[in-house]
């Protein structure tokens, strides 16, 4: 086991216990996917993501992988099929798909899990939850996309499930116009609704 | 696109809930805990007109009526370590005492529903322990019980619980719809910011409609 500083993140330093370790607290990558990056024009986040996933592996921390996508032979929800056939972008698309990938820079390796979820929130209808208690994790440092979208509607559950979580301020990006200024001061406002956030260079392993 | 709401065309009473969100004397009244923590609560009484509009009409409808409230077991065994700490640090402790007994704790007066929009017979109370309305309480099975599939949902916060409420609420397939006057926020750039994003694409979660329109929508299902 390998433990670190905290954090010098906002509105406090992370993890509220004061120290963390590879033992207790997952890297969680949310739908970088193919579509949803070039629909984001994320390359600079991937790019700047990169080195802290490959420094995360080195240490044997675990490294979860978020995918959106629905089954094309179950489909969605009636409504939120309707819902996703109407939006131009940040559609959810059949699973399989080329957009649906991962994209290169950060695909899993193996042993990494990959949380296959419908919906945004990465909780619902999935082994995540069961996944983190069964590994002792009680600290998640997020990346993902779009911020307002999968990342806020995940890091919201994460939050009521007890889980002290850190979002990457410069490891998130959306292409609704002031969305991320508005998420990341939903996020921290009234001391950590939601959790903290850093930038990537604040993670020092 | 813009979709109408409800998607399926028309009001369906029977399948419709109204929910109101966390309308708590600790979020909305004088010597609740947004009060003891220094914060005005101006703007989150401002929904209190527009809800009772809401609950008037809902109850002549006799739709299925639900209100939640946050808060925790008095023996705080629902309490994340997280959000204990962060709240006492913050400046007024989840389960420490306020002026209207215990911050947001069950049983406490502050944690209790304002007297302008207090539940009556016949309508539900979930206490739920987070932000989502679905998590860890019996929000789901109620309405899937009810057979509701369209929520209207209002309260407070439209930054916090309401938006949690919505977005996994779209997550399960329900067909939302956001009071847009009937909510707010401690801080009004954060409801704003809550309002603008879950009405991008013509309502990524939901749609985003004022009391005006569905209290008409729902008086005319009603005739």
């Amino acid at each position: 086991m390998t433990s670190f500083a905290p954090v010098a993140s906002r509105p406090y330093a992370w993890p509220f216990t004061g120290s963390w370790s590879t033992e207790d607290t997952a890297l969680f990558l949310i739908d970088f996917q193919n579509e949803i990056a070039a629909e984001t024009r994320a390359e600079d986040t991937i790019a700047a993501l990169a080195p802290l996933l490959s420094a995360w592996r080195a240490t044997g921390g675990l490294v979860l992988h978020g995918r959106r996508g629905f089954d094309p032979t179950v489909g969605l929800p009636r409504v939120a099929a309707l819902r996703n056939a109407a939006r131009p972008v940040d559609r959810i698309l059949p699973r399989g798909t080329d957009g649906w990938q991962i994209v290169e820079t950060l695909a899993p390796q193996d042993g990494e899990p990959v949380i296959d979820h419908a919906g945004d929130n990465a909780f619902i209808g999935t082994d995540l939850d069961f996944l983190l208690k069964r590994q002792g994790i009680a600290n998640l440092i997020i990346a993902g996309l779009r911020t307002e979208g999968a990342v806020h509607a995940t890091m919201r559950s994460a939050n009521d499930l007890g889980l002290e979580c850190l979002l990457l301020e410069d490891g998130t990006v959306t292409d609704l116009p002031g969305a991320k200024d508005s998420i990341l001061n939903i996020t921290r406002f009234g001391y950590a609704l939601f959790g903290t956030t850093a930038p990537i260079a604040a993670i020092k392993l | 696109m813009t979709l109408s709401w409800p998607v399926s065309g028309s009001l369906d009473l029977d399948r419709t809930a109204l929910v109101v969100i966390d309308m708590q004397t600790d979020f909305c009244g004088p010597g609740g805990w947004i009060d003891r923590l220094g914060q005005s609560f101006d703007n989150t009484r401002k929904p209190i007109g527009p809800i009772a509009d809401l609950l008037a009409a809902a109850r002549a409808a006799g739709m299925t009526i639900i209100h939640t409230r946050e808060g925790h077991r008095p023996d705080l065994t629902d309490l994340n370590p997280v959000k204990r700490w962060r709240s006492r640090v913050h400046g007024v402790g989840i389960g420490d005492e306020s002026n209207q007994g215990r911050a947001l704790t069950r049983g406490d007066p502050g944690h209790d529903i304002i007297p302008e929009l207090y539940p009556e017979t016949g309508e539900i109370v979930i206490d739920k322990p987070g932000k989502s309305s679905f998590h860890a309480t019996e929000f789901d099975q109620v309405l899937r019980a009810r057979g509701i599939e369209a929520l209207i949902v209002c309260g407070v916060t439209s930054d916090c619980c309401v938006q949690s409420t919505i977005r996994d609420g779209a997550d399960l397939g329900y067909d939302c719809v956001l009071v847009v006057d009937g909510t707010a926020a401690v801080e009004s750039a954060n409801h704003q910011g809550m309002v603008d994003v879950l009405s991008a694409y013509g309502g990524r979660w939901g749609a985003v409609m004022p009391s005006s329109s569905l209290v008409a929508m729902i008086e005319g299902a009603g005739q």
